[in-house]
């Protein structure tokens, strides 16, 4: 039996891992869900299970059983974590909520988390470790890029292209047939009509670029 | 109104700033102008003018004084 290991504690790991405490009811596929972090969050009272930092998991565990999952919500930070644990040589689950309603012929790549209601239609293509959140839908034959992540009630219309480590916003609603570049951020409600280049912040309805996006952070800290 | 007060006005009403706040203002430099705060002052911008700003100039429009140019291009003098 396999062991899972979320990386990242925050709001959206206890969410990754109620998708795979509601997996485990279905059908059991790890006898073990913990948390895993980077030191400094060491001291942090996990939400389930245990909490091991990274530098630790191989130690702790056989790394032939083991599969991580990048649970946080910040594409440049999901690519980072991505890579790290890939050197490490560990292998990525795909973890899908039993309430999606994902196509046959939609092909999801190593490390995507699919979020509770969604649905991915026919020949669509999710990269490696993309995250697709609550009740969202994604049109047919759609391609999304590498470490994007499409937050909660948005909707992509078919035969649509996003980049790679792309952020689109709460309850964004997309046109069919568009090209959304790699380095994007679509903020929350915004409705687009037509196709956004890369490395650009854009927003409203209809949704228009405002920024170009230099920092490639969606969310920024409250400290500052 | 002269169109250095509509122009002005439009930044005063975005972000709720004092006419001495203006010189210099540049994106970012306060809370108020991040990117929604942008999209505000650019519509705020194009409805006190009856213009439509193209993409190019939007994300080029990075500060107080820049903008004066950006206007210049739409017949807008300062």
């Amino acid at each position: 039996m396999k062991k899972l290991g979320i990386y990242g504690g925050g709001g959206f790991g206890k969410e990754v891992c109620d998708i795979a405490l509601r997996m485990n009811d279905k059908h059991q596929v790890w006898d073990e869900i913990f948390f895993v972090v980077d030191e400094q969050y060491l001291g942090t009272k996990p939400y389930y299970g245990r909490i091991v930092s990274i530098e630790d998991v191989l130690s702790e565990f056989d790394k032939e059983g083991l599969e991580i999952i990048i649970a946080v919500g910040e594409p440049v930070v999901r690519k980072k974590l991505f890579e790290k644990v890939k050197s490490m040589g560990i292998k990525f689950a795909t973890l899908v909520d039993p309430s999606c309603i994902i196509s046959d012929t939609a092909e999801l790549g190593e490390g995507v988390i699919v979020a509770p209601l969604s649905i991915v239609a026919s020949s669509v293509v999710l990269e490696r470790n993309v995250a697709i959140n609550t009740m969202t839908t994604i049109g047919h034959d759609i391609k999304i890029g590498a470490h994007t992540v499409i937050s909660t009630h948005v909707t992509i219309g078919g035969s649509s292209t996003i980049g790679e480590e792309t952020f689109i916003g709460l309850g964004a609603q997309t046109k069919q047939e568009l090209s959304i570049g790699k380095n994007v951020i679509v903020g929350m409600g915004s409705v687009v009509f037509n196709d956004i280049p890369e490395k650009i912040i854009a927003m409203g309805n209809p949704a228009r670029p405002s920024r170009r996006n230099d920092g490639n952070l969606v969310f920024k800290s409250k400290k500052e | 109104m002269e169109n250095k007060e509509k122009y002005d006005k439009a930044f005063m009403e975005s972000f709720g700033i004092d006419e001495s706040a203006l010189k210099d203002l540049e994106y970012n430099s306060i809370p108020e102008w991040d990117s929604v705060g942008h999209m505000g002052l650019i519509a705020a911008i194009e409805e006190e003018f009856d213009i439509m700003m193209e993409m190019d100039e939007i994300i080029d429009f990075s500060g107080y004084e820049k903008g004066k140019e950006i206007l210049d291009n739409h017949d807008v003098k300062m």
